[in-house]
């Protein structure tokens, strides 16, 4: 008898090649207005709600433009300018007139479309 | 009367020595049992992997971790555990956006080791690796909504029992 009792067994290992996958989510088309309301000389507080991945989760980061309530390029000032990660700034310096807000969101260089403008706020 | 000689220790030997040899080409069997052992020897075929674009759910954004979505054909008898997974050598992440997205993608794998995941015998199956990607915040605004492809090698061992 050569092995009695025998148990054989056989360890196996091998490497295989290929491609495995991820997928990246989307940023929102569609965002409500924001409200934006006088919070004393020259300023404007701003606020809006959270915005989600398009397949979920919470954006975290937004800008925000003003745009003159007769139409024209947007701009913003210190207190709004930037990425800000909260759902409300308080833009300073606002020249006096008609103005209407957007925000945007943002992720790194992603950005989703900018919101739907807010009713306009009068600047004494 | 013929004088003894050394002859059938030596045959035995000889038998022994080819068993030994048909066992090192085995890949995964396992036989019981009492007596002379003559199991054939299975050639193991390597895995393959297909693609899994389609099996994908997105989680990948500036910042965060996703998976690594993989599918995997095992066409031997046996199962297998796959124990790594990493990205190739000199591997780049692509995506099906573009030049814009495929410059800068963001994303990167980290190595995958001491993993346990199972694939039946004769089987394809799709098989999720958690955390094994994140994508940073150079990832290009037309990465939105990408599907990655990752170069990888996959090291898999038998799970046979």
């Amino acid at each position: 008898m050569l092995f009695s009792p025998a148990t054989v067994s056989a360890s196996w290992a091998a490497t295989a090649r290929g491609s495995a996958y991820n997928r990246a989510k989307t940023m929102p088309t569609i965002l409500p207005a924001p409200t934006a309301t006088l919070a004393g000389s020259a300023k404007v507080k701003i606020g809006w709600g959270a915005a989600s991945y398009t397949e979920g989760g919470t954006i975290v980061a937004y800008t925000v433009r003003r745009y003159p309530a007769g139409g024209g390029a947007g701009t913003i000032r210190a207190g709004c300018n930037g990425t800000i990660s909260a759902l409300t700034c308080t833009e300073n310096n606002v020249a006096t007139g008609g103005w209407a807000y957007a925000v945007t969101p943002v992720a790194g260089k992603w950005s989703g479309s900018e919101s739907a403008r807010s009713a306009t706020v009068v600047v004494p | 009367m013929k004088p003894w000689t050394r002859k059938k220790p030596l045959l035995a030997a000889g038998a022994i020595a080819l068993i030994a040899s048909t066992a090192v080409a085995v890949a995964a069997w396992q036989t019981s049992g009492s007596g002379p052992a003559y199991a054939k020897a299975q050639t193991a075929a390597p895995l393959t992997l297909g693609d899994a674009s389609a099996s994908t759910s997105a989680d990948l954004y500036p910042g965060a971790t996703g998976a690594l979505t993989i599918k995997i054909t095992n066409p031997n008898p046996f199962p297998v555990k796959v124990t790594t997974v990493a990205l190739q050598t000199g591997g780049v992440v692509t995506s099906n956006k573009g030049a814009a997205c495929d410059a800068s993608t963001g994303v990167s794998v980290s190595a995958q080791t001491g993993l346990a995941i199972a694939v039946s015998a004769s089987t394809t199956a799709t098989v999720i690796v958690p955390n094994a990607a994140s994508m940073s915040n150079a990832s290009d605004n037309s990465c939105q909504g990408a599907v990655f492809t990752v170069p990888v090698d996959v090291t898999a061992v038998s799970n046979a029992s």
